[in-house]
């Protein structure tokens, strides 16, 4: 990212109203929020994958469950 | 900041070498290493807004490594081509044995092979799809036979492998491992053929082997025992020739068996019998050099023979006016055809003539009327066996310089 375009995002970001941040935050918490489903599922099929053995399975059982 | 797999090894100093299972075991404690790490983090509000999201855009990619460490394996050997000039670029496993490759045939499950040769005497089942602590092709089993070995095959249920060797057949069980997964031979039966054994191969039901040794052919329980605990022939055949080929049809009824000296092909019942009591001949046929291949089709109606200039098919369902089997096909190799098989789908044969391998269409003819080859290999030596994989996606050869090789295109 250039210069000039990280002033643009600081100059857009500071002519913001108090909304229009409230909403960016919220997506932002929203695009977290889908980002860690996606990891949960990516971890989720290895353990039901068949083609991955049992002895790695077991290796992650647990951060799995507790991700 | 979580290690790199270099670091982690690094700082794992072992003297013993590693298995391929130890190793994947590893990168898989490294990569998890990670993901703990990054999950920390976020946890402990490291990393928030766009950082988090890259953390688990992380997570996720970590977790498809992870996955990937085992398919691999399984997506390699799967889904083959056999289309052509194949090259080395072609050979998903390469094996040097120490010697002449007499046999080379995959396993019913398609993910070993075994090897017999004829110089080091050794009978080897190697892995396609395990790797040892060097990257090498995995050898689970090797065999000291004694003598040199003319025949290796495995059983239908791939849990054994029956090999011809100068003077006996023997059953070997591969059910017994070592900690590393390494078979210890057992040997289950052993004959004295009195003389060289060049053909081994189980019957359908892996309850019957039958041999082609120096004179005749021999068809030999592996259930039975006679009073004085000898192995008990059920059906003999004799030549007086040395029979160098002896394969059963696949339903197990008959066998079919090529001769050198006399240069014949005789399909042999295995439930009839002549007015003299002997099994009865079914099929004759004078293949005008001498036969060191013959085969049945999956279907069981036809033969592919391979000969001192030739590959041929011949029916068993047509006879010409004269009563002799018909030549469905017919391919001048321009040499000594050792090796001939068909594909699972009995579309196809497999030869190993002179130092290539081809593969040849039998539905496909060129305008001259000839079987067309869909695919070969230079082989860099005599092609002395030459078989396809139970997907009939690759072959496996063997060469006169022991050169052992699993060709396609994945």
């Amino acid at each position: 990212m250039s210069c000039k375009e990280v002033l643009d995002i600081l100059a857009e970001r500071a002519s913001m109203t108090e909304e229009e941040k409230r909403r960016l935050e919220e997506d932002v918490e929203k695009r977290v929020e889908q980002a860690r489903r996606n990891a949960k599922d990516a971890l989720e099929s290895i353990l039901t994958d068949p083609n991955v053995s049992e002895k790695i399975k077991k290796l992650l059982e647990e951060d799995v469950r507790n991700f | 900041m979580s290690e790199t797999f270099e670091q982690h090894f690094a700082q794992t100093p072992e003297d013993k070498p590693k298995s391929l299972e130890e190793i994947k075991e590893e990168r898989v404690l490294a990569l998890r290493e990670e993901i703990r790490g990054i999950k920390e983090k976020i946890e402990r509000g490291e990393l928030t807004g766009g950082k988090a999201i890259e953390g688990y855009q992380r997570i996720t990619a970590l977790a498809n490594k992870i996955k990937k460490l085992d398919e691999k394996e399984e997506k390699q050997i799967i889904g083959w081509q056999l289309e052509g000039r194949l090259t080395e670029e072609n050979v998903l496993l390469e094996y040097q044995a120490g010697g002449f490759v007499c046999a080379a045939n995959f396993s019913p499950e398609g993910d070993k092979v075994v090897i017999g040769s004829r110089d080091d005497k050794m009978v080897r089942v190697i892995s396609l799809t395990e790797k040892d602590e060097r990257g090498e092709p995995k050898v689970l089993l090797e065999y000291q036979a004694g003598e040199a070995v003319w025949a290796a095959n495995f059983s239908p249920e791939g849990d054994k492998v029956v090999i011809g060797t100068d003077d006996k057949m023997q059953v070997i069980s591969l059910a017994k491992k070592d900690e590393k997964g390494n078979i210890i031979p057992q040997v289950l039966a052993e004959y004295q053929a009195g003389g060289f054994v060049c053909a081994a191969n189980f019957s359908p039901e892996g309850d019957k082997v039958v041999i082609g040794t120096g004179d005749k052919m021999q068809v030999i329980s592996l259930t039975e025992k006679d009073e004085r605990g000898k192995t008990v022939v059920l059906a003999e055949y004799r030549t007086g020739r040395v029979v160098l080929a002896a394969n059963f049809s696949p339903e197990g009824d008959k066998v079919v068996i090529g001769t050198k000296t006399d240069k014949m092909v005789r399909v042999i019942s295995l439930t009839e019998k002549d007015e003299r009591g002997e099994p009865k001949v079914l099929a004759e046929y004078q293949a005008g050099e001498f036969v060191s291949a013959a085969n049945f089709s999956p279907e069981g109606d036809k033969v592919v023979i391979g000969t001192g200039d030739k590959m041929q098919v011949i029916s068993l369902a047509e006879k010409d006016e004269q009563g002799k089997p018909v030549v469905l096909a017919e391919y001048q190799a321009g040499g000594f055809v050792c090796a001939a098989n068909f594909s699972p789908e009995g579309d196809k044969v497999v030869i190993g003539t002179g130092d290539k391998m081809q593969v040849i269409s039998l539905a496909e003819k060129d305008e001259q009327g000839k079987p067309v080859v869909l695919a070969e290999y230079q082989a860099g030596g005599f092609v002395s066996a030459a078989n396809f994989s139970p997907e009939g996606d690759k072959v496996v050869i063997g060469n006169n310089y022991g050169e052992t090789k699993v060709l396609g295109t994945p």
